[in-house]
């Protein structure tokens, strides 16, 4: 009579162990893959709240509130120190912004392009440039993410 | 089991990352496209004449923005603050060489050929519209051909600039020496092309043919009197007044326009539109009352410091009264003011010398100005006034004053003077009339300046048309002839001065008016070609002293009603500002071709956006 023969205890456990591996091995790179999910959802949300901290705080220069305030960022240029800094919270997000503002140069006349001609003014350009950082999610599960950041850039014309 | 729910996850999670580069790629496509239109605008609004420059130069180049133009190409390249490059494209190089049909005046790029099929058009200076082309691919370009799709106009005193904004990773190692993006690498690259049609704020929203900052009141003839208003550019035939309009005649039919014509008035302190003495609510073109603030917007603006004026170290002729005598027919120079009688001093010349752009011939009582003449201040004078004797008036005469460039030149001679100018003679030919005060002449004038050049007359106070005297009017044996000719009709002899006597008068005011007559011509008509400006009243009497006299007019009245070089707008002045004119019919022709100097087309100028529309992505 044949009898089969059974697993031993040692191929039991050594059976569990690569299972065992195999479910940590996917569990870590699920976990991993969370994150970047994360990472990739919470990118657009930046980029708009970049969007719209930029929109606000133009909207109040060119409107000339306070009064000076529109008259001063045109006379000035902003390329390595902010014109603005400030944290604002976008959708129960807190979100750190630095604005950067540079008036564009004509080289050939060495004038701001759209140079005020006599009479003729409200036709310069500048090029605005705005960081946001963030690190907070909204639900708050977010570890080892590090600091998100986006940027946004956009000309703006003078007499917008 | 597992390895494929890895992979499953691996694929959505790509999808994710995806999804995230492309809203910021396209939304960095977008904002690439709005940049270089801002770009675009200030180069416009700078020089209207600006087509992405007409050689390769490098214009901005400064951290985080480079801009390059070469032959009607231009080429933004902008870096964000995590080196994330983004492209704008605006292309007006038609890429056909030199001198092909259709020739947008442009050789081709020097670097940089844009494979686009989209072509900006710059059509500001034009008082017409002008044909927008789509390129075609042509021996490995894309290029303007003579039967490319033309989709659409571009209309007058605009521009349509076509922006290509690019964003995506396959742009980061661009620069301007390697400006397109490396093939076949896989990465994410998003396109955005941006229309945006702006045009000039100062001109294109001109509209009608009859402006009065106060009101106007045109009284016709009673039993058959009619006034026609029609537009050259087939555009609905406008007349405004920031106050009420009066057209008095025989019944409502009196005034004649279009079926989509408008009678624009004011929409405060009761103005009306009155038709043949009665307030009316239904005649053809119904009165439409528009704020002061909405009309204003189209109001031709033009300052004195703008208007084409006679130069002041150029040709120049004493201010003061030249009285035309018979018997023996000559000229007398008084340097006196005019102060509405003769002369009260001595004759201080007789037969006075005249520069070189005045030419006088007794014999016909006639002036002619051949070229840009500035009436200099004399003494008290600063005015220039024709007089006639009235012992000439009594012998059916009157004096005639002449503008007519020299043979082979079309540019009309402009008078200018620092007071006023007051002509008790006809006013003929082709020419403009530029006066710090008013000016005054007799009807029976056939009047007109070029289209380039838009002003016939500029008065900063008021333009007036006197009655013909009634000893003269009886001897005016010929309609006004126009198109440049001399009008001579009854002041003396003809020939002797190089007088023409034209063609048919009926068939000249047609071919002048640009259509067919409203009204039957007669002897004793008023017709202007051009821009009518008064910052005071336009008052036209052809008909108070028995006579009939018909008004033809192509261009644009003006009568403000305040002083555009002090930023008034019209009707500033509750005083002036009025349109007054007793005449037997009226025929108002619109015409935007006399909306603008060609010499301010080159003038810095504020651009509207009428139009902008993403076309492809």
């Amino acid at each position: 009579m044949n009898r089969r023969r059974g697993l031993s205890l040692a191929e039991v456990l050594l059976a569990m162990l690569v299972v065992a591996l195999l479910v940590l091995t996917t569990a870590a790179m699920n976990f991993s893959m969370l994150r970047s999910n994360k990472k990739s959802t919470d990118r657009p949300v930046g980029y708009l709240a970049a969007q719209q901290i930029l929109a606000r705080e133009l909207y109040g220069v060119q409107d000339d509130n306070p009064a000076g305030s529109k008259a001063a960022f045109w006379a000035g240029n902003w390329p390595n120190t902010p014109w603005r800094s400030g944290q604002e919270v976008v959708n129960r997000t807190q979100f750190q912004y630095d604005i950067y503002a540079v008036t564009l140069q004509d080289v050939i006349s060495g004038e701001p392009l759209g140079n005020q001609a006599p009479g003729f003014v409200n036709n310069r350009i500048k090029k605005i440039d705005i960081r946001v950082n963030w690190t907070q999610s909204p639900d708050g599960t977010r570890g080892g993410a590090g600091i998100l950041r986006s940027t946004y850039t956009r000309f703006l014309h003078e007499s917008e | 089991m597992v390895l494929m729910l890895i992979g499953s996850a691996y694929q959505l999670l790509g999808t994710r990352i995806h999804q995230a580069d492309n809203l910021e790629d396209s939304d960095g496509a977008r904002l690439a496209a709005e940049a270089g239109f801002r770009y675009a605008q200030a180069q416009l609004q700078k020089d209207p004449g600006w087509r992405g420059g007409d050689s390769n130069v490098t214009v901005v180049n400064q951290p985080g923005t480079v801009v390059v133009e070469d032959h009607g190409n231009v080429l933004g390249i902008l870096t964000d603050l995590d080196g994330n490059v983004r492209q704008f494209r605006i292309r007006f190089n038609f890429h056909n060489g030199t001198g092909s049909s259709p020739d947008e005046g442009l050789d081709d790029p020097d670097t940089y050929w844009f494979d686009s099929p989209f072509v900006s058009v710059n059509n500001l200076s034009n008082n017409s519209g002008a044909p927008m082309f789509r390129a075609e691919p042509s021996a490995g370009q894309m290029r303007v051909l003579s039967g490319s799709p033309q989709p659409y106009q571009v209309a007058r005193f605009s521009a349509t600039v076509i922006v290509e904004g690019l964003a995506g990773d396959a742009l980061r190692s661009t620069n301007p020496t390697q400006w397109e993006p490396p093939a076949n690498l896989g990465k994410t690259l998003s396109r955005v092309v941006l229309e945006t049609t702006v045009a000039r704020g100062d001109l294109v929203l001109i509209d009608s043919a009859l402006y009065s900052g106060g009101e106007t009141s045109i009284q016709l003839d009673p039993s058959n009197g009619v006034l026609n208003v029609t537009s050259q550019d087939g555009s609905p035939p406008k007349i405004r007044s920031l106050s009420s309009i009066g057209v008095y005649g025989q019944d409502t039919s009196v005034y004649q326009t279009a079926t989509d014509g408008k009678v624009h008035i004011g929409d405060t302190g009761g103005a009306q539109f009155r038709v043949a003495g009665g307030i009316s609510t239904s005649a053809a073109g119904a009165g439409d009352p528009q704020s002061t603030n909405k009309q204003v917007k189209t109001w031709p603006r033009l300052k004195w410091s703008e208007v084409r004026r006679a130069p002041v170290a150029g040709s120049t002729l004493s201010a003061g009264i030249y009285l035309w005598r018979n018997a023996p027919p000559r000229l007398e120079y008084y340097n006196e003011e005019y102060t509405g009688g003769p002369p009260v001093g001595p004759v201080t010349q007789l037969n006075p010398p005249m520069p070189p752009s005045v030419t006088v011939h007794n014999a016909g009582f006639r002036m002619r100005i051949t070229d840009n003449t500035y009436i200099t201040p004399t003494g008290s004078a600063t005015g220039f006034t024709v007089l006639a004797d009235p012992a000439l008036s009594a012998l059916g005469k009157r004096p005639q004053t002449i503008f007519s460039p020299p043979a082979g030149s079309t540019e009309a001679p402009v008078l200018s003077s620092d007071g006023g100018v007051y002509l008790e003679s006809s006013l003929d030919g082709l020419g403009s009339i530029t006066a710090e005060q008013s000016i005054t002449f007799q009807g029976t004038s056939a009047f007109q300046t070029n289209p380039g050049q838009s002003v016939a007359l500029y008065a900063k106070q008021d333009i007036e048309v006197l009655p013909v005297p009634p000893s003269v009017a009886s001897h005016i044996q010929s309609s006004v002839v126009v198109s440049g000719s001399d009008g001579d009709d009854d002041g003396g002899d003809s020939g002797s001065d190089g007088d023409s006597g034209g063609s048919s008068p009926s068939s000249t005011l047609s071919n002048f008016m640009g259509t067919s007559l409203a009204v039957t011509p007669g002897a004793q008509d008023i017709a202007f070609g051009g821009m009518l400006y008064a910052l005071g009243n336009i008052k036209m009497d052809l008909t108070s002293t028995g006579g009939q006299g018909n008004l033809f007019m192509r261009g644009i009245m003006s009568a403000y009603g305040g002083d555009p070089e002090l930023d008034q707008d019209p009707g500033s002045d509750p005083l002036t500002g009025k349109v007054v004119a007793n005449i037997t019919n009226g025929m108002l022709v619109y015409d935007p071709a006399y909306a603008a100097q060609t010499g301010s087309m080159s003038a810095p100028s504020p651009l509207v956006i009428t139009f902008q529309a993403q076309l492809e992505r």
